[in-house]
C-alpha cells in the first residue's frame, strides 16, 4: 500500500493555510492530504485556535491602549474637568500678565540713560528741585560738599508719601558723589535722603527731584 | 516572563546569551506516514456496491470529511452534511462520473469544497430574500459549547500574556501578521527585519503559548485531582 507524508507541509505552511494565505495549488494539494491525515487535522486544528487567539488577543492588547490612557487620566467626565480646568487657569494666568503689563497702555518713550544733579535746597516745593525724563538708566550726581569726607552713609530714595523704593550704602569722599540706580522710576516726584554713618544713622541731607 | 525581544540585529536566546541572525530552532518534524489505499481498488468495489469498498471509503475518509466541514460551517447539522457528502461520492462513483479513480481524493475534496460553497451561497441567498422569519423554520445553533468558549477564552488569556511578555516591537510585528494580515515580505521590509529573525520570533511566541498551555493543563489535572481526594475523604 503507497504512503503519504506529512513532512512536505511543515508547521510554517500549516499556519498559513489557517491564515488564508496559501496559493490555490499549495491548498488543494494540503487539503488532499489531510483529508487522509489525522495528524495534520490536528496540526491544523492546533494552527486555527493559535491564530484566532492571536487576533483576539491582539485585538484586546490594541484596545488596552487607550483603556489604559482613560485609567490614567480617569473618566471621560473627570478629563473634561481636567482639561477645562487646565484652560481656565490658562486664561487666568494670562489676565494676570497682562493686567501687570497692561500693553494696552501707552508706554512713554523711555530713554537709555539720565543724570542729574541733586543739591541741598531750603524748600522741597521751590523752583529750586530738578526734573528729568524717564529712563532706564538714572545716576543721580549728589553734592556732598561740606560733609565730613572719607564716610559711609546710607543713601535712601522715597516718593511722594514717603515710601522707601530703594537704598544702599554710599561712601562719601569729597564734594559730589555719584550713584547709579538700577530701576526705572516713573513719573513722580522722588527724594534723596543722605544718613550719616550707621553709628549715628541721623538724616544729612534731602534731595528732591521730579520724574517727568 | 520571558522577554522575547527583536529590537535589534542580535537577538537574545534562551539563555540570555546573544547570537545573531541564528538559524530557526524549530525541531525536525517528525515525519508521518499515512497509508493511502488503492484507489482504483476502492473505486471498483464500490462501482460493485461491494459493502467492504463503502466501509473503506468512510473510514478514509469521514474523519477528515468531518473536520474539513465542521472547520468550515461550524458544528450544526454536521452529520447530515457528512452523510449527504458521502451520499455524492458514492452516487458519482456509480453513475461512471469519476473517470480516473487515482484521482479519488481530488475528487472528494472537490465535492466537499462544493457542499461548503453551496451552503455559503444558500445562506447568502436567504438572508437576501426571506423578509419574514417563519417562527416555525429551524435556527441553526451557530454558538460554541460551553467546554469550547471556555478552552476559548483561556487561550486568548494565554495569548495575551504572551504578547504582553514581548517588547512593543515584537508585539507590532506578531499584530501586524495575525491581525492585520500583513505579508512577511511587508513586515520584514518595514520593520527592516531579516526572514530568520521573524520566524524565530514567531516560533518562540508559539513555543512560549505552548508551554503556558501545558502548564494550565497540569494545574487543572492538579486540581481535579485534589478535588477527587477531598471529596473521596469526605465519604
Amino acid at each position: 500500500m503507497p504512503v503519504d507524508t506529512c513532512a512536505q507541509f511543515d508547521d510554517e505552511l500549516v499556519e498559513r493555510y489557517s491564515l488564508g494565505r496559501l496559493t490555490e495549488q499549495e491548498s488543494v494539494r494540503f487539503e488532499e492530504h489531510f483529508l487522509l491525515c489525522g495528524a495534520c487535522q490536528e496540526r491544523l486544528h492546533a494552527s486555527d485556535e493559535y491564530v484566532a487567539a492571536a487576533r483576539a488577543a491582539g485585538v484586546a492588547v490594541i484596545r488596552r491602549k487607550p483603556a489604559s490612557a482613560a485609567a490614567a487620566g480617569g473618566s471621560d467626565f473627570f478629563r473634561t474637568v481636567v482639561t477645562s480646568a487646565a484652560a481656565l487657569a490658562a486664561v487666568v494666568v494670562m489676565i494676570g500678565v497682562l493686567s501687570v503689563l497692561q500693553p494696552w497702555r501707552r508706554t512713554p518713550a523711555i530713554g537709555e540713560t539720565s543724570r542729574v544733579t541733586l543739591e541741598t535746597v531750603r524748600s522741597g516745593t521751590g523752583t529750586g528741585i530738578r526734573h528729568t525724563p524717564v529712563a532706564r538708566r538714572l545716576i543721580l550726581d549728589i553734592d556732598t560738599s561740606h560733609l565730613p569726607s572719607s564716610c559711609e552713609c546710607r543713601l535712601q530714595i522715597v516718593n511722594r508719601n514717603g515710601q522707601d523704593l530703594w537704598e544702599r550704602r554710599v561712601r562719601v569722599d569729597g564734594p559730589a558723589v555719584s550713584v547709579e540706580i538700577p530701576r526705572v522710576l516713573g513719573s513722580g516726584r522722588y527724594w534723596v535722603r543722605l544718613y550719616g554713618p550707621e553709628s549715628s544713622d541721623s538724616l544729612w541731607r534731602e534731595y528732591g527731584f521730579e520724574v517727568d | 516572563m520571558e522577554s522575547l525581544s527583536l529590537a535589534d540585529a542580535r537577538m537574545p536566546d534562551r539563555d540570555g546569551e546573544r547570537v545573531e541572525d541564528e538559524p530557526m530552532e524549530e525541531q525536525p518534524e517528525e515525519t508521518i506516514a499515512v497509508e493511502v489505499p488503492d484507489w482504483s481498488d476502492l473505486v471498483e468495489r464500490i462501482r460493485r456496491e461491494e459493502p467492504s469498498g463503502m466501509e473503506e471509503l468512510y473510514r478514509v475518509f469521514a474523519r477528515g470529511i468531518r473536520f474539513y466541514l465542521c472547520r468550515q460551517l461550524g458544528p450544526q447539522e454536521l452529520d447530515d452534511r457528512v452523510h449527504d457528502t458521502f451520499l455524492i461520492v458514492v452516487q458519482a462513483i456509480r453513475r461512471g462520473d469519476l473517470r480516473e479513480p487515482e484521482r479519488l481524493m481530488g475528487f472528494v475534496r472537490t465535492v466537499v469544497r462544493r457542499q461548503v460553497a453551496a451552503h455559503i451561497d444558500g445562506l447568502v441567498h436567504s438572508r437576501r430574500e426571506e423578509v419574514e422569519i417563519d417562527i416555525n423554520s429551524r435556527l441553526p445553533d451557530t454558538t460554541w459549547n460551553p467546554e469550547q468558549t471556555l478552552a476559548s477564552r483561556e487561550n486568548i488569556a494565554l495569548m495575551r500574556r504572551v504578547l504582553e511578555s514581548l517588547s512593543r516591537r515584537d508585539r507590532e510585528i506578531l499584530v501586524r501578521f495575525y491581525l492585520q494580515e500583513e505579508s512577511q515580505d511587508q513586515i520584514c521590509r518595514e520593520m527592516e527585519l531579516t526572514e530568520t529573525q521573524f520566524r524565530l520570533l514567531k516560533s518562540r511566541a508559539k513555543a512560549r503559548f505552548g508551554e503556558l498551555g501545558k502548564k494550565k493543563l497540569q494545574q487543572k489535572a492538579l486540581s481535579a485531582l485534589f478535588l477527587r481526594t477531598y471529596s473521596s475523604s469526605r465519604h
